[in-house]
């Protein structure tokens, strides 16, 4: 095994192969860095170029765009709270209130270090168990898949404090979307409105980008604050001092990456999981076992080890059952198998055989790429934190333009773009209300795996599942036992979580009778479709009905009551959280963080809107921001990208008086433009997304 | 950092300013909105009217000249459908002088990727490979999801036809087929609904009374194959290519194809395995079974067909098909299939729209097992 292991990295000491790496490993960096361009569509667009390639440049510009794109997706869900891939989506959740402390540097750094030192694990694990990869296939079954479904979304639903019957909704409306579009199993199209664009369902990037893209931005250009809450020159530290602070914290803390990357790796193994899935283990396990598992989500560094940690590993992972059954676990490796099917192999034991030097060679691709990527990303960690000191109306429009052009090219259809902005105004609506976006997300990601799994279990063994999957039945006990846990939790912090949901009662009651009558007109769409098609939609419509009823009728009264205590002047109850105060540091954590903590507090007291005309102001200027978000939507689709959002955001930079000065305006317009269509240039041009709009 | 200047409140000017700015393009949107459907009808209205005269093809080629082509696989990457696209792709781009870009679009076996092609605008940039044989079957088993008109779509032609094999676990302690004929416990058959695979399942096990059980609901073949890896059942049947490996690595074991494979990969493969026409003159059946699975077999043979929506202009087909052609006997078409055990074999547009209307047309052998 040695002698292979040797050989796998020696067959790459070529001078082709070594630049298609680095060339793979740049790419997968940019576009992971840019919402909405996944990982999958670039390698879709390698795929023709296969044809011309040998085996090992195919491996190597393959899985180094892979193994560059996941540290790199990170990048704009600690800054941005936009995860570039949605595998990512687990980093926003720590990652992004450190970018508002002031502490982007450090995130980062975290976020790079735990990447790679997760995926060297993976590796290591990779090596061991490369050869018995046969008997893991037979281990998980369609209840098993079921269940860890199921236990994926209790976990990542238990991120904060919000209430059950809160996070059952939002869980549940991310599933009703899931189910939009194409049944998988019969063909059969749902709740598509007869729009053919609906027929390839709705995608979970103009979700994501919505709901976190659009409403931060929203949220920005009302605020004109920057990420960052605090003022970075009053820092003590500068980023390059976080950077460093941040590799080292994640080398004593090593063991919260540890426990992610073998979580990751083992779930890799299992073909079908998908990272997304992984991801949301990993984060939610390290939050159960973490002493301040009950922080995760504030900001605190180990939950961002325990988010990055499985974000390599579990690519690696997932190159086991490629390589040694041809079983792919995510659509990534779907690709990279049909490459290889191009190139006149097979995957499978036939390839473990034929070719033994081949998959270490895979692994040191990962293994390399992974490291060199991190080592990019330390590198220009402190210029990229600088981001997060960018005021929002200056930062508006090339996000905006970026969440408009990902949206198209999610599915290369003008639909991604209505739902962008459909998904934009929810967010902004439901920012407030206290629902969980992570739960509406891993509804939306999962549910046709969830679907699919159910028919086929079904189909396997009817109700009596129950007594044929042992380890089923385990992962139900631990997601019973983990919502009876969070039930207690709940009463106990009850008049807390209470206090935190009084913001706006109205409209939280408005939203669930929206949610409610929304449900039920799904549910008898529903019932229209045939069985094997309807019922596992109609029965979640349903579920989602009784829980928006419930909270319509049952809180309305309660919620009105303390309704009536909020003050007249001053900061509304609850919403001093706006920006998450650091938690307490473990025993043994540098003193220097508290002055980091201070002047972040004083200044996050200093910055809110202090009175009821402030907060009427931020409105309009929340509401100015949607109607530019329209107008970059709707340039873009009627004079195409290339003009209309150059031309929009020319406009709105011109008009913007957030710039006193004409001259300095107009230098703002012009390199904003110019930035703007080569964005749109490039999404045309390089990735084949054609559309020059309806003029 | 930048300095943002001024913090003051918003003067009702400034948001005059910016409201009208933005007023005017969110009509625009409303209007994008509206007018959505009509860009895909201007490139076809252009060119319609056309008939066969060589003035009309030469403008139907001219219009082609530059385009994108997105030619629908209904099934994901490294699947039988896809791997015919992206053969075929570059050299019906060459002929074409277009790029064509293979897309996926996988679900409902492949009646998904179909529906969105049927769907499409018929202006010629928008095709798919189709697995016409299984979609007639869907249709006989009156299957829902369909919502295409198949003697509508507008045929390019066939690229080939693949067998079919029916596998076994290595582990269920049969090696032969004619085993199953005296098998008294059901067997359990893992089955993506929809498609070839799934009628020969049903017609070939209810013709042949080997009792059986279905695990439906995989939504692919790497679905199916893992299903079968994993021991939700014990038996498969699928196009041969996607279960080389498995063939190959003695994770399965062939025990019928359904017709003589000729590709030596594929030869190898399929082993001692008997052809369907074997097994059918080794055992007595009656003569509606036999029938069922003759017109099993012919439908299986409609199969990787290539077409575009209802509708597509005379002309601009024509130049479909000739390049599709030409595209078929390219030398570096005929490698790269020959390199992934894709057997090509070229049947014209017209073949292939009249072998759909005589088997709709034709009364249903098959309609007794596959409805069962």
């Amino acid at each position: 095994m040695i002698s292979h292991l040797l050989t796998g990295l020696t067959n790459l000491a070529s001078l082709p192969t070594i630049l298609l790496m680095l060339f793979g490993m740049v790419i997968g960096m940019l576009v992971g860095m840019l919402p909405g361009l996944g990982v999958v569509l670039v390698l879709t667009l390698i795929l023709p170029f296969v044809y011309h390639m040998s085996v090992l440049q195919t491996i190597s510009i393959m899985l180094a765009t892979q193994a560059g794109a996941y540290f790199a997706a990170s990048i704009t869900a600690i800054l941005l709270n936009t995860p570039g891939a949605p595998e990512s989506f687990p980093t926003t959740l720590d990652g992004f209130p450190m970018a508002k402390r002031g502490q982007a540097g450090k995130a980062l750094a975290i976020s790079a270090t735990s990447t790679w030192m997760g995926g060297w694990i993976a590796c290591i694990i990779f090596i061991g168990l490369i050869q018995l990869a046969g008997p893991l296939a037979t281990i998980f079954h369609p209840p098993e898949y079921m269940a860890i479904i199921i236990l994926a979304i209790v976990l990542i639903a238990q991120t904060g404090n919000i209430p059950l019957s809160k996070v059952f909704i939002s869980g549940l409306l991310g599933l009703m979307l899931s189910f939009v579009g194409s049944d998988p199993v019969t063909g059969v199209e749902r709740f598509t409105m007869g729009l053919p664009t609906l027929y390839s369902g709705i995608g979970v990037v103009p979700f994501a980008l919505g709901v976190f893209a659009i409403t931060q931005m929203v949220k920005m250009y009302g605020s004109r604050k920057a990420v960052a809450a605090v003022d970075l020159s009053q820092l003590g530290d500068d980023f390059s001092t976080q950077v460093r602070q941040g590799i080292a914290e994640t080398f004593r803390r090593w063991y919260h990456v540890a426990r992610s990357a073998i979580i990751a790796t083992l779930l890799g193994l299992v073909p079908g999981i998908g990272g997304f899935t992984s991801n949301f283990i990993s984060y939610g396990v390290g939050q159960k076992t973490s002493k301040r598992g009950a922080q995760f989500g504030t900001g605190v560094p180990e939950g961002l080890m325990s988010a990055e940690g499985s974000s390599l590993s579990k690519e690696v992972g997932s190159l086991i059952p490629a390589v040694a059954l041809g079983l792919p676990s995510g659509l990534g490796m779907v690709i990279f198998i049909a490459a290889l099917t191009i190139l006149g192999l097979e995957p499978g034991p036939t390839l473990l055989k034929g070719s033994p030097t081949l998959p270490y060679s895979m692994m040191w691709v990962m293994a390399i790429a992974g490291l060199l990527s991190c080592v990019l990303g330390l590198i220009l960690a402190p210029r990229l934190a600088r981001i997060t000191g960018i005021k929002g109306p200056f930062m508006f429009p090339f996000i905006i333009a970026l969440a408009t052009l990902g949206s198209f090219a999610d599915a290369n259809t003008t639909m991604g773009i209505y739902l962008l902005v459909i998904f934009g105004i929810l967010g902004v609506v439901v920012r407030d209300l206290g629902y969980s976006v992570a739960a509406a997300a891993i509804g939306l990601v999962l549910g046709g795996t969830f679907d699919d799994n159910v028919h086929l279990t079904d189909s396997l063994y009817g109700i009596h599942f129950i007594t044929k999957s042992p380890l089923a039945d385990v992962f139900f006990l631990i997601a019973i036992y983990l919502i009876i846990s969070a039930g207690r939790r709940w009463r106990k912090n009850k008049k807390e979580i209470a206090r935190q949901e009084v913001k706006h009662p109205l409209m939280e009651w408005v939203f669930d009778l929206v949610m409610a009558v929304f449900s039920i007109v799904y549910v008898i769409v529903g019932l229209g479709y045939p069985a094997q098609a309807g019922e596992i939609p109609v029965v979640v419509g349903a579920l989602a009905a009784v829980a928006s009823l419930y909270r319509l009728v049952f809180d309305l009264p309660y919620w009105l009551k303390n309704r009536a205590q909020e003050p007249e002047e001053g900061p509304a109850v609850g919403e001093s959280d706006a920006v998450p105060a650091e938690p307490t540091l473990e025993p043994g954590t540098e003193g220097e963080e508290l002055s980091t903590v201070a002047v972040m507090t004083r200044m996050e007291h200093d910055e809110e809107p202090r009175s009821r005309k402030d907060r009427r102001q931020q409105n309009i200027r929340e509401t100015i921001a949607i109607l530019w978000f329209f107008g970059v939507a709707a340039g873009a689709l009627v004079l195409g990208f290339e003009i209309g959002i150059p031309l929009v955001t020319f406009i709105y930079a011109m008009v913007n008086k957030d710039i006193p000065s004409v001259r300095k305006r107009l230098v703002f317009a012009i390199s904003a433009t110019v930035v703007t269509w080569a964005l749109a240039f490039a999404f045309t041009q390089l990735f084949h997304l054609t559309f020059h709009g309806m003029i | 950092m930048i300095n943002l200047g001024r913090r003051n409140a918003m003067s009702k000017s400034r948001l005059k300013a910016s409201a009208l700015g933005v007023a005017v393009a969110s009509a625009g949107m409303l209007l994008a909105a509206c007018g959505s459907s009509s860009s895909s009808s201007t490139a076809s209205n252009s060119n319609s009217g056309s008939s066969s005269t060589t003035a009309a093809t030469a403008s139907a080629a001219a219009y082609f000249k530059g385009k994108t082509i997105t030619l629908i696989a209904p099934d994901n990457p490294g699947g039988d459908f896809d791997l015919y696209a992206r053969i075929i792709a570059p050299a019906l781009g060459k002929y074409l002088g277009a790029t064509v870009n293979v897309e996926n679009v996988n679900g409902g076996g492949t009646i998904v990727g179909t529906n969105q092609m049927a769907a499409s605008a018929p202006n010629g940039l928008t095709i798919s490979v189709v697995n016409t044989g299984g979609d007639i079957a869907s249709l006989i088993e009156k299957q829902p999801g369909q919502s295409f008109n198949l003697q509508k779509l507008s045929w390019i032609g066939q690229a080939g036809t693949s067998p079919s094999v029916f596998v076994t676990s290595p582990n269920s302690g049969v090696t032969k087929f004619s085993q199953l004929l005296s098998i008294k416990t059901p067997i359990k058959v893992v089955d993506v609904r929809n498609g070839t695979g799934d009628m020969f399942n049903r017609v070939v096990l209810g013709a042949f009374n080997i009792p059986h059980t279905f695990v439906t609901g995989f939504t692919s073949v790497s679905a199916l194959k893992q299903g079968f890896l994993a021991g939700d059942g014990q038996y498969a049947f699928e196009n041969m290519p996607p279960f080389l490996s498995m063939l190959d690595g003695g994770q399965a074991r062939a025990l019928l194809v359904t017709s003589q494979p000729t590709l030596p990969k594929l030869v190898k493969a399929a082993g001692s395995a008997v052809t369907l026409q074997q097994a059918l003159s080794s055992t007595t059946l009656s003569s509606a079974q036999s029938a069922a699975i003759k017109e099993a077999e012919a439908l299986s043979v409609l199969d990787y067909d290539f077409a575009g929506p209802p509708g597509i202009p005379a002309a601009q087909l024509s130049v479909l098909r000739t390049a599709f052609q030409k595209a078929l006997a390219d030398p570096s078409t005929i490698a790269q299939a020959n390199k992934e055990s894709e057997p090509l074999g070229f049947v014209s547009g017209s073949s292939v729209a009249s072998q759909v209307d005589s088997a709709i047309s034709a009364g249903s052998a098959i309609a007794t097992y596959v409805n069962g």
